[in-house]
């Protein structure tokens, strides 16, 4: 019954909705992946949308320090007897932005070089791949820590941007690997025979196959940078004003939490947010990786 | 000597069971050479791996027997062997070749080393008393032993590796030795060394043959009997000769219009139209109908029981070889060419 | 008078010249195509048989320009190919098709056929707009016999077979009108049970739009039976060792090396097949590309060889009877093809 009907429904849907129910129906075989979505959905509902219901609140509470979790507040207190769990909403949008766009930034570079100096190849290849070299040396924590000095990191756009100058490296290497791999595919030398064109060869005949493995190393990407912005935070580089999670951790540092029994809460809240994010963008693409191959689609 | 009743094997996939073997009964008889014919999703591969019992996770026998009598006359359920007793079975009453075995072979370790093994899993004797059977099995199989014996995979032909797999498939003197493809992907002075080797071992050894093939020449070379198999199951049973110039199922006809010859005349070559059917979801009736040229309206009420034919020892899965029957006739000339007087 | 002569009627279309293909490997040189010329005329349908390792495939790849010869020119309509550049050689590209011979991995597996279809047709300003596209491509599904065309348009190419995808690798190569195919085993992929149906399709296609085909195949049958009317070469590690009308290759081989393959071939009728008169070699190794024999690189096989003649020089291609000509000193001294002089040999 239901796999008969499952075609009329899919054809009165139109255009863009057959897909994301499509996406829906394949991830909903791999449980893991149905949680990792659930996971990123629910953060980012809880980082960009439930900070307009639930207003950041600053106010110091000295009678309410360190207290365990109550209704009033599910994650307890801090140092200062603010809410944790209005500190965890309202702390999650920087990190994640600043996650996305250096992950988005960091392969947009790697992606667009990395193709070019494949599908080119001759000297462009060896230029590039030369600039690449020189850039893996270079060791990433003390320029950040360099930059962050001398730059005025205040501003969400820079550190993103600081984070992809220094990531698409490696990535670069690895899409350049799969883009020589792909380009000996037989219909890629039918492209080129058929005179399409490079951007044709390489955005629709190399890329779009590529796209499970960019999607995937740009979750890998996000998750990195998720932790270093939290890392350069929790060294206090970063002078952000407001809240995030980073800065939650540096507070509860410098602040002594680390030494009392009672902060447990209030130390651990910033670092599962985190941690549960990052593990849900794993989990997703554990499964995407799946469902972006063709053959699993409605059979043949 | 090897009976199957009624195999049926299933895959389990995705989008459902895969009915990938349906129905498929046949006799081996001692000394015969047997045939398997068919094209790729036929079911000719799963149906032989299932002979060994070494069919994949995924696959299910879902029905029928397979049934081996011994050289002492005691008969063996397959389906019902032990893990020790497979063994047995699997080398020293029936061995098989595998196709794929040709990129299969370790390739870090000798030929020589590869015969040990084999020898030692299957309790064989003394390293030298190992080492003579390898002497004397390539020697059969016209390869020199010194060389061949202290060579690794990579540095063997093609044509090579495959005769020391048949080597060594007779290393325990099998009753029953299975060839899945054994000239494919060879060049064709090779495969015709392999073809007279395998007739000359015969000849020479007695035991039986079966081999699975999508290359009907290599039937009409070696083969006593011949099967055709489609979409999972045997549409038609025949000695080589019927199957060749007396065929009774139409897609036997079609399979034979369809390779062109290289000697002899052409003949009228004509490809089969349309496509297998999706195993998945077979048509109703007789899974040929959607492609047979002499189909009527009955032909999609049932699916066909394997009949005799006006011919001995001959059976088709179809109510029509009658009609095929008048078509081709019975006399010794390629089908091609008969459509081509007609 | 050589068989260009014959059978070309004017110019060649297409042609290797003297064409060689060198690799250099870490264990050492290996020529995969040797001083190889061959001339195909315009609306030819032309075959190159063949076993592994003989260097068809690396000639029909010149032959479509994708690889570039160590030694000797690529010529079409009288242009050395590899001097041409810009609009020139973009539009030899366009000419020359080749079609592979893994139907599974010549189409992009996430795009539609309907995608693959109309790309080209884009690119090249053949049509404009989506409607005219549909017509376009269907018209193309049609003419390679993907019938009815709709049922194509959204198909990715794992829904469908073998056949078909060869089909739609066909008709990819049509969107850019070319005036050679160049099929690489295109069919032995593919069932058997459908081959002749793709083989007739590309001998449609050359009579109905007048392109040259060449089909590289290792199987003489196919060669046989897609040649009926024209022309045969054979190779053997690297270079064209006969060449002449199918039915003479096929029927009464001139030279040892295609006698012996002949002999060779089983074939689906028993009584052929088991009656057939072997043709005994001296060895049946096949030499290595890396050390090539001296002489002719069949004579260590070859049981019409003369020892102080086959083993020192190399024989070139040259005109027997019948509008063929061979690579054997042996046949074209006794002006009669190797079948014969075998047959003699063991008749008498």
């Amino acid at each position: 019954m239901s796999a008969a009907a499952t075609p009329l429904t899919m054809a009165r849907l139109a255009g863009p909705w057959v897909k994301v129910v499509d996406f829906l129906r394949l991830l909903s075989g791999r449980p893991i992946g149905l949680v990792g979505l659930a996971g990123v959905i629910f953060f980012v509902l809880l980082a960009f949308v439930v900070p307009f219901f639930v207003p950041y609140d600053d106010k110091v509470n000295v009678t309410a320090i360190y207290e365990a979790p109550t209704l009033a507040h599910p994650l307890g207190t801090d140092s200062s007897g603010r809410d944790v769990w209005n500190q965890i909403i309202n702390g999650g949008r920087d990190i994640l932005l600043v996650g996305f766009l250096a992950a988005f930034f960091s392969t947009v570079i790697a992606v667009t070089f990395g193709s070019l100096a494949a599908t080119v190849g001759g000297r462009l290849d060896t230029a590039i791949l030369g600039i690449t070299d020189i850039w893996l040396t270079i060791p990433h924590l003390p320029v950040l820590i360099v930059a962050a000095a001398v730059l005025n990191l205040s501003n969400l756009l820079y550190i993103a941007a600081i984070l992809a100058v220094l990531g698409w490296a490696s990535l670069l290497r690895q899409i350049r690997a799969q883009v020589l791999s792909l380009r000996e595919r037989d219909y890629v030398e039918a492209a080129r025979s058929l005179d399409l064109g490079l951007f044709h060869i390489i955005f629709r005949e190399i890329l779009p196959s590529m796209r499970s493995y960019i999607v995937i190393h740009f979750i890998f990407a996000m998750t990195g940078a998720i932790y270093a912005v939290a890392g350069l935070m929790l060294l206090g580089l970063v002078p952000l004003s407001g809240i995030n999670w980073g800065l939650m951790l540096n507070l509860a540092n410098v602040k002594g939490a680390i030494f009392f029994k009672d902060s447990i809460w209030y130390i651990l809240s910033p670092i599962l947010a985190i941690a549960l994010f990052q593990l849900s963008l794993v989990w997703l693409s554990s499964a995407l990786e799946d469902i972006f191959n063709p053959r699993l689609r409605s059979g043949g | 000597m090897l009976s199957v009743r009624h195999l049926s094997i299933d895959y389990l996939t995705r989008r459902g069971p895969v009915h990938s073997v349906r129905d498929v009964s046949f006799d081996l008889h001692k000394g015969e050479t047997l045939a398997v014919i068919g094209e790729s999703g036929s079911g000719k591969t799963t149906m032989a791996v299932s002979l060994v019992r070494l069919s994949p996770r995924a696959a299910r026998i879902t029905a029928g027997q397979i049934l081996y009598r011994t050289a002492e006359g005691e008969t063996i359920d397959v389906r019902g062997l032990g893990t020790d007793e497979l063994r047995h079975y699997r080398w020293s009453e029936l061995a098989m070749v595998f196709q794929a075995a040709l990129n299969a072979f370790n390739p870090v370790i000798t030929i020589w080393e590869q015969f040990h093994d084999t020898g030692q899993a299957h309790g064989y004797g003394s390293a030298k008393k190992i080492r003579q059977r390898a002497d004397e099995l390539l020697r059969l199989v016209h390869l020199e032993p010194d060389r061949m014996l202290r060579a690794y995979p990579h540095e063997l032909s093609g044509g090579m590796r495959q005769r020391i797999l048949i080597a060594m498939s007779l290393m325990l003197e099998p009753q029953v030795v299975v060839l899945d493809e054994p000239t494919t992907a060879l060049d064709i002075l090779t495969q015709r060394q392999i073809i007279d080797l395998l007739g000359n071992l015969k000849k020479r050894l007695g035991f039986s043959l079966v081999f699975i093939s999508h290359d009907l020449s290599i039937a009409a070379e070696l083969a006593d009997r011949v099967i055709t198999m489609y979409a999972g199951t045997v549409v038609e049973r025949a000695s080589v000769q019927d199957l060749f110039y007396r065929p009774r199922h139409p897609y036997s006809v079609g399979l034979l219009r369809a390779v062109p010859r290289v000697s002899g005349e052409l003949g009228s070559v004509e490809s089969i139209a349309g496509s297998p059917p999706d195993l998945i979801r077979l048509p109703p009736g007789c899974t040929y109908e959607p492609r047979c040229p002499l189909r009527i309206p009955e032909c999609r009420e049932a699916e066909p029981a394997l009949l005799a034919v006006d011919l001995p020892d001959h059976d088709a899965r179809c109510i029509r070889w009658q009609a095929v029957a008048e078509q081709v006739g019975s006399s010794e000339v390629p089908v091609a060419v008969k459509a081509a007087a007609s | 008078m050589s068989v260009r002569d014959v059978t070309l009627r004017g110019e060649p279309l297409i042609e290797l010249d003297g064409v060689s293909r060198v690799y250099k490997t870490a264990a050492g040189t290996i020529t995969a195509v040797d001083d190889v010329s061959l001339a195909f005329g315009k609306g030819e349908a032309m075959c190159i048989v063949g076993e592994s390792g003989c260097g068809k495939t690396t000639a029909g790849r010149m032959l479509a320009g994708l690889l570039r010869p160590t030694k000797g020119r690529l010529i079409f309509e009288g242009n050395d190919v590899w001097k041409i550049k810009g609009r020139e050689l973009a539009s030899f590209r366009r000419a020359v098709q080749l079609v592979h011979q893994d139907p599974y991995a010549s189409l992009n597996p996430l795009r539609t056929i309907y995608q693959t279809l109309s790309a080209p047709l884009y690119r090249h300003k053949k049509v404009r707009g989506h409607q005219a596209a549909t017509a376009s491509v269907t018209d193309l599904l049609q003419r390679v016999g993907l019938t009815p065309p709709g049922d194509f348009l959204v198909k990715y190419p794992h829904q469908l077979s073998g056949g078909q995808r060869q089909r739609v690798a066909i008709a990819r190569a049509l969107t850019v009108d070319p005036r050679v195919i160049v099929a690489d085993e295109a069919v032995s992929m593919v069932d058997v049970s459908i081959r002749i149906s793709l083989l007739n399709l590309l001998l449609k296609l050359r009579d109905d739009l007048g392109v040259t085909i060449v089909l590289i195949t290792h199987d003489l049958a196919v060669a046989r039976y897609f040649a009926q009317k024209g022309r045969i070469g054979v190779m053997y590690l690297g270079r064209v060792v006969e060449l002449g009308r199918s039915e003479d290759v096929v029927g009464d081989a001139a030279h040892p090396y295609s006698a012996a393959l002949i002999a060779a071939i089983p074939e689906a009728d028993p009584t052929i097949t088991r009656g057939k008169e072997r043709v005994e070699l001296r060895s049946a190794e096949i030499p290595s590309l890396l050390h090539l024999p001296s002489g002719c690189t069949f004579h260590p096989r070859c049981p019409l060889a003369e020892p102080g003649l086959c083993d020192v020089q190399v024989p070139v291609l040259q005109p027997l009877r019948d509008e063929r000509e061979v690579a054997c000193h042996v046949a074209v001294r006794e002006r009669a093809p190797a079948a014969e002089l075998l047959s003699a040999s063991t008749g008498g």
